[in-house]
């Protein structure tokens, strides 16, 4: 499904520069969308404002046609259609790797125990934890973590998946994993955003590319011409940077 | 054993205040057949105690005179059990119909309690180690010597005229002679009925001939049970014509030209002081540990079982109350807005600060006079269950904030509410971290349990106090009733280990 971001303006309590002021995005279904940017662009904030964890002060939200805007905009409007896969994953250590991906189904949409296990047994399949499935969080590598927690996003069928740094975490020859298992996912027809330091894994795995500074879109477009090209101070300073 | 019950004249003042309820108690009785009578079995012999013989049986003179007297008004007597400086609170409670302890006959007890007729009369005595050349012996040589009495007694207020040191004891009388035995005072002074039962059958100490005062016991009633007071009286003139007193007296040992003169120079009575000399036998000197092991504390077995009973009922039900109050506070604390946070501070602040021994004061005793009256287990259940909430509150805080916030957030993100969050999420991971110390709090309150024994009820400690005081065996029954706690805590402290490591096998089989 498309999403569109619409003049969104957001600030924290006692921040004296908004973090978030007038951005605006647009991205197809199905594709993968690099956003990229120096601390305090605006990356986190955004990724929160479109979970719902953070609530924006004007602007909105369009996922699938459904229109958020900064009054409705709280958690429940907008569970299940957008996941996140949190930079420390944050899979629940007392649940095992199923439980992990059951848990929300269950609990949210009402799905029986079968339902939702078999649904979880797919995914865990196409992500290669199927001989994971009863093993706890603790027992697992940071790329396998990673899946898990894709896994457990998408067991929501999710529109949009969102992924906070996803290489962050991972270890440098493991990097290249995450690429495929973007690509991989996308195929489903879920859209996708990253947020990211990380240039090479967006070169890679991105149809689009936006470059944040201050708040709002600073340059988009395809990798190789943002990345390759830029045209604008932001983006050269994060190519010189890297 | 003399009672002292309200020291505190402002206590007395604020329960004489009370707007006086409108009883009939006597009524009452004779509708069920029943005197309920307020003693305390820890104050001992010659009064109310248990048979060192068979302790299964509550005996003293008191309780010959409780049963003659209740058939005299048709009813039976029963006995129950009250801490001996509390009786006449309880009393103005209603959770007996009269107290029959060894009540001293004072003006400051009338404020607040009726008093019958005095039923005996007897001497101040002094106690002192047998052969002590420098023991005091007359009032004159007590100044500035240390003597031990009951605190609140006709006893203590002639010692301190008399200038001497005065030591009281809220255990029981044994204490107050081992003390004398051991050389840690230089004389007792006492009621002439406990230092008969405990100081003459000392071998090592000598009763001073002469009387250093004199005092009456009488039967405490309700303030406004006029009626019923009309019939005890009359009740123990009945007894005192038709023999039944003197036979008492006798039987116990206790019989005295005192009390003979309270009733009009009531007859010698010709019996044996059969009980007198049973409790010599019984106590004079306890048998070697290993045949108390075999013969004596088998039959106490079943007071320990209902002791232990009555402690593990009540603290695992104090517990649960403090584990669901608590959680709650914890989570308003944690979670809540600005003024449930508030609340919950003050909560806890307030249960965590004050002694727990006020508290069960206050809620048994300070509740009826707004008009809300629990009954004893009711209340020892809250007052235990409101104080280790406090404590649980703070343990599951504790557990709250140790699992990440990033853990809510994920939740939350997959959709589920606040609520469904903290149950699935955030709950059994701070429940793993909490377990070990609410377990040391369970165990701590199954011994702070014994705290209830105030508002009459007999627990396991209280059940030891008792024994230990009717068969002057402190040492071997402290060994049992050791025994008995041990034996309800080491299966909690495995089963909490247990249930940690179930709840935490996510972290077991990690590497």
């Amino acid at each position: 499904m498309s999403i569109r971001v619409i003049e969104l303006e957001k600030r924290h309590p006692g921040a004296s520069a908004p973090a978030l002021s007038g951005l605006s995005l647009d991205i197809g279904a199905g594709k993968v969308a690099a956003v990229l940017g120096r601390s305090g662009a605006g990356k986190t904030t955004l990724l929160r404002c479109l979970v719902g964890l953070d609530v924006f002060d004007r602007g909105a939200i369009e996922i699938a046609g459904t229109r958020i805007d900064s009054a409705s905009a709280a958690l429940g409007k907008l569970s299940g259609q957008v996941g996140l896969v949190f930079q420390s994953f944050e899979l629940f250590p007392h649940l095992s790797v199923l439980e992990n991906c059951t848990l929300a189904p269950m609990r949210v949409k009402g799905r029986t125990r079968d339902q939702a296990e078999g649904r979880a047994k797919e995914l865990l399949a196409q992500l290669n934890l199927a001989d994971k499935m009863h093993a706890y969080p603790e027992e697992l590598s940071g790329g396998q973590k990673q899946r898990v927690a894709i896994a457990r996003a998408l067991a929501m069928e999710p529109s949009v998946l969102l992924y906070d740094e996803p290489t962050s975490a991972l270890d440098p020859s493991l990097k290249h994993e995450v690429g495929k298992t973007l690509r991989r996912v996308a195929e489903t027809g879920v859209t996708q955003i990253m947020v990211t330091h990380d240039l090479p894994v967006a070169r890679e795995a991105a149809d689009v590319v936006f470059v944040l500074d201050a708040g709002k879109v600073a340059e988009f477009g395809p990798p190789v011409e943002v990345l390759g090209t830029p045209r604008t101070d932001a983006a050269r300073a994060l190519i010189e940077f890297s | 054993m003399v009672v002292a019950v309200v020291s505190l004249p402002a206590l007395a003042y604020e329960v004489a205040g009370q707007p006086a309820e409108k009883t009939d108690t006597l009524a009452e009785v004779r509708a069920h057949h029943e005197l309920r009578w307020g003693n305390d079995s820890q104050g001992g012999a010659p009064y109310v105690f248990q048979d060192p013989m068979d302790p299964n049986h509550l005996i003293g003179f008191e309780v010959d005179l409780a049963d003659a007297l209740a058939k005299k008004l048709g009813a039976r007597a029963r006995p129950i059990q009250g801490q001996w400086d509390k009786l006449l609170e309880l009393l103005a409670r209603g959770d007996f119909d009269i107290a029959l302890n060894g009540i001293e006959v004072a003006d400051e007890k009338k404020r607040v309690a009726l008093l019958s007729r005095p039923y005996y009369a007897a001497e101040e005595r002094l106690t002192v180690r047998r052969g002590d050349a420098t023991a005091p012996r007359t009032m004159e040589a007590l100044a500035g010597r240390k003597v031990g009495t009951l605190p609140g007694s006709l006893a203590e207020r002639i010692l301190k005229r008399a200038g001497a040191d005065v030591r009281t004891y809220d255990g029981g009388q044994n204490e107050i002679y081992d003390d004398l035995r051991l050389g840690r005072t230089d004389a007792v002074l006492l009621d002439f009925p406990i230092t008969r039962f405990y100081g003459e059958i000392e071998p090592v100490l000598e009763v001073v001939p002469g009387s250093l005062g004199a005092v009456q016991y009488a039967i405490a009633l309700k303030l406004g049970d006029d009626a019923l007071k009309a019939e005890i009286d009359r009740g123990l003139e009945a007894l005192a014509q038709d023999g039944t007193l003197a036979s008492i007296y006798g039987r116990w040992g206790l019989w005295n030209d005192e009390t003979s003169k309270l009733f009009n120079g009531m007859q010698a009575p010709n019996v044996l002081p059969e009980q007198y000399d049973a409790w010599r036998a019984a106590v004079g000197k306890n048998p070697p540990f290993w045949q108390r092991v075999r013969e004596r504390y088998p039959k106490m077995m079943g007071l320990f079982l209902q002791g232990a009973a009555l402690t593990l009922v009540v603290s695992l039900l104090s517990m649960m109350l403090a584990v669901a109050l608590g959680v709650t506070l914890a989570l308003m604390r944690t979670y809540g807005p600005k003024p449930l946070q508030f609340l919950a501070v003050a909560y806890i602040e307030f249960f965590r600060g004050t002694p727990l021994l006020i508290q069960l004061t206050m809620i048994y005793f300070g509740l009826p006079e707004l008009g809300l009256k629990l009954n004893p287990f009711v209340a020892g259940w809250l007052a235990l269950g409101l104080n280790y909430a406090s404590a649980e509150a703070e343990n599951y805080r504790a557990g709250l904030a140790s699992v990440p916030g990033g853990q809510l957030d994920a939740a939350r993100t997959l959709g589920l509410t606040k609520m469904q969050a903290l149950r699935h999420v955030v709950a059994p991971q701070a429940f793993r971290v909490a377990i070990p110390p609410a377990t040391n709090d369970f165990i701590a309150l199954l011994k702070d349990s014994s705290l209830v024994s105030v508002v009459t009820l007999t627990e396991l400690t209280k059940t030891y106090e008792n024994l230990a005081s009717a068969t002057r065996d402190h040492l071997g029954l402290g060994v049992v009733v050791a025994f008995w706690y041990l034996l309800m805590s080491l299966p909690f402290a495995r089963l909490s280990r247990w249930v940690e490591l179930r709840l935490g096998r996510h972290l077991r089989r990690a590497v």
